[in-house]
């Protein structure tokens, strides 16, 4: 009840403002002009006044007949949001089985198919080495590969903690000039023989869907949630 | 004399009315401020002759420099900077970053706001763009830009910062805008993410979501739910117009806050899942070392920073008063305070902070200073209103390890020579 008064004397208000500023270079209306005398008006509620530029005969406001105006702020706050405004279309099953490409930590998502080491040898000579480095000890681009001694860069054998977030990876975005050219095969070749040369699997395990989630990657022990908050010192 | 509307008009010389004629019509002819065709005006000395009508003519300079004597150029469909100013991003091999030493204020023009993509910068065409909202919602929707543009509409002024804003050299001669290129503000329109959240009744076991774009890296970053329900956006404008390309055009995500890279420009794609997605930009990519040896994750929040932007290199300064100007910004909320040193970290002192003062914004700080000359640094210091002070570089090492460039923001300052030149204060490692 409270705020619906505080919404009626706003538009009173705002009346009110009109009235003073039609009374501004043209005849006052009958309701006065002071700025902060209240509207006239009917029984009814509704304020007449004179409006310049409409003659004397001036459009009736009627702060019954005036909706509030919530403010989208307010309505997130207080959860009246229309739930639905009915804006876009239904997502057909084709709409999103084009773009839905993510492969999740559990394997979710990782397609039919499926890579070897060798095969992956050969396409990661043709479309990777030259950014990546012939060894996949990095070039103009990242190592790929970690050092035998785990020194050096962050590479997949020492930092990645998901072995899916490769596939996922190589799929949408490499090679870098051309994204998403790889089939799905050559994609789990090439993940085969990284995981292979970091160490990660044995030369002749296949690499697909069932067996990829499972295989443990020795970044994942590093990974800590953040743990900042708002906070006096830096952490 | 007096005009219609009571104006007094000062007389004008037959003479000068040619001239200005005549340069109105050169100035046509050349597009655009031509020289003043009033010369001729002046004599072998150097000096201003009288008119011929015997009277000085107004305005006694009379050189090419004088705008007063030719009509200027005309109007125009579309403005551009004065061809004196000449601001120009800091260009790295993968990012430009904004020019911070040539700028006012607190809002970065939209062609100097900070760029950084990891494949290149998409020509999207907004009559075929569509956002795809699924997963765990109840009704998967597909979204033009006009049906996203309906929806209700909210504009904030909100900073973004790259998660990797550092100097890349630690030399004397770097230049503000190359201690913290990769951070901006722009007022950011477009519709809260909660307004289309309800619109596909996001269901209550969802935590996260994968926002991805349209880029040849198809980046995707995890989202917590809860930011989508606060405070993100999906934004299609930025300073009054549509998103600059660079920016995400036509839609982005927006976290404000958070680092940059969350806020996933050339959004075509938001699903909502019950666990992160473990993209490759918040595994191998967006994690930083911690002191114990651990690689933290998901570490979203921008902390307060702050930068001099004036004094810097490779300004030259005058014994006398000099007013110390910059930036603080934090990811948290409000700038409560930016403390000033002159003497090389000794003390502080608080800085003038220009209202408004916005949640998540750059604050433009100002500080009064009378230099006696003598050789100094000058360092700044953002404290955010949740109490959160802006670190030492030796406080930040001490945390982070010397190898953590994402969320770097320790203190940084400026030392200014006897000579009145100013050079970058250099530290251990940056």
């Amino acid at each position: 009840m409270r705020v619906r008064i505080a919404v009626r004397t706003r538009y009173l208000s705002l009346a009110a403002l009109t009235i003073w500023m039609g009374g501004i270079g043209c005849a006052q209306g009958a309701d006065g002009p002071a700025p902060d005398s209240s509207p006239g008006g009917d029984q009814a509620g509704r304020v007449t006044h004179n409006v310049p530029g409409f003659g004397g005969d001036g459009p009736v406001i009627s702060t019954d007949a005036v909706p509030p105006h919530v403010s989208l702020e307010t309505r997130l706050a207080s959860r009246t949001v229309p739930l639905r405004f009915g804006y876009g279309r239904p997502a057909t099953p084709p709409d999103i089985l084009v773009w839905d490409i993510d492969v999740g930590p559990d394997g979710a998502g990782l397609p039919e198919g499926s890579g070897t080491v060798d095969e992956g040898g050969a396409t990661y000579a043709v479309k990777c080495a030259h950014c990546h480095g012939p060894e996949g000890e990095g070039g103009v681009n990242d190592r790929l590969v970690a050092a035998a001694d785990g020194s050096g860069p962050r590479a997949i054998g020492t930092y990645w903690p998901y072995a899916t977030t490769l596939f996922d990876y190589v799929r949408r975005a490499m090679p870098y000039d051309r994204p998403g050219s790889l089939t799905d095969d050559e994609v789990y070749d090439l993940t085969a023989w990284l995981l292979y040369r970091n160490g990660l699997i044995a030369e002749d395990q296949l690499v697909d869907q069932g067996s990829l989630p499972g295989i443990a990657m020795p970044g994942l022990s590093l990974f800590v949630p953040d743990d900042r908050e708002a906070y006096r010192h830096v952490r | 004399m007096a005009g219609a509307d009571g104006v007094p008009i000062k007389p004008i010389s037959r003479r000068r009315l040619l001239a200005g004629a005549a340069g109105a019509t050169l100035a046509s002819l050349a597009g655009a401020g031509a020289g003043d065709a009033d010369g001729s005006d002046q004599g072998e000395t150097g000096l201003p002759r009288s008119g011929a009508d015997g009277q000085q003519t107004a305005g006694q300079a009379t050189d090419a420099a004088d705008t007063t004597k030719s009509i200027g150029r005309p109007i125009s469909e579309l403005g551009s900077r004065s061809p004196h100013e000449n601001p120009r991003r800091v260009l790295r091999t993968t990012s430009s970053g904004t020019p911070h030493e040539h700028l006012h204020g607190i809002i970065t023009p939209s062609d100097l706001h900070y760029e950084r993509h990891h494949a290149g910068i998409p020509n999207v065409d907004p009559a075929n763009y569509s956002l795809l909202i699924h997963g765990m919602v109840e009704r998967p929707l597909v979204f033009t830009l006009d049906d996203i543009k309906r929806f209700p509409s909210v504009s904030q002024v909100y900073f973004l910062e790259c998660a990797g804003n550092f100097p890349t050299r630690a030399t004397e001669e770097t230049r503000p805008a190359e201690v913290a290129p990769l951070t901006s503000t722009s007022e950011w329109t477009g519709v809260p993410l909660s307004v289309l959240f309800r619109e596909v009744g996001v269901l209550p076991e969802a935590t996260w979501f994968l926002a991805e774009g349209q880029d040849g890296a198809v980046l995707g970053r995890s989202i917590p739910v809860e930011k989508g329900w606060d405070d993100a956006l999906i934004a299609y404008g930025q300073n009054g117009e549509a998103l600059r390309p660079e920016q995400g055009y036509p839609v982005r995500l927006f976290n404000p806050g958070w680092e940059g890279n969350t806020s996933v420009k050339w959004l075509r794609r938001i699903e909502l899942s019950d666990r992160p997605f473990m993209t490759r930009e918040e595994t191998s990519r967006y994690t930083e070392p911690i002191s114990d040896g651990r690689v933290r994750q998901f570490s979203f929040v921008m902390d307060a920073r702050s930068l001099i932007t004036s004094p810097g290199y490779p300004q030259v300064v005058e014994p006398g008063w000099i007013e110390i100007r910059g930036i603080a910004w934090s990811g948290r909320g409000k700038i409560d305070r930016v403390d000033i040193s002159v003497d090389d970290g000794r003390t502080w002192a608080p800085a003038d902070l220009q209202e408004p003062v916005l949640p998540k914004a750059f604050t433009r700080f100002r500080y009064l200073w009378e230099w006696d000359g003598r050789e100094t640094a000058v360092w700044s210091r953002a404290v955010d209103e949740t109490g959160y002070v802006q670190p030492s570089a030796q406080e930040f090492i001490a945390a982070r390890t010397a190898r953590s460039s994402y969320h770097h923001n320790p203190t940084t300052g400026w030392r200014i020579r006897a000579d009145g030149s100013v050079v970058y204060r250099t530290q251990e490692w940056a």
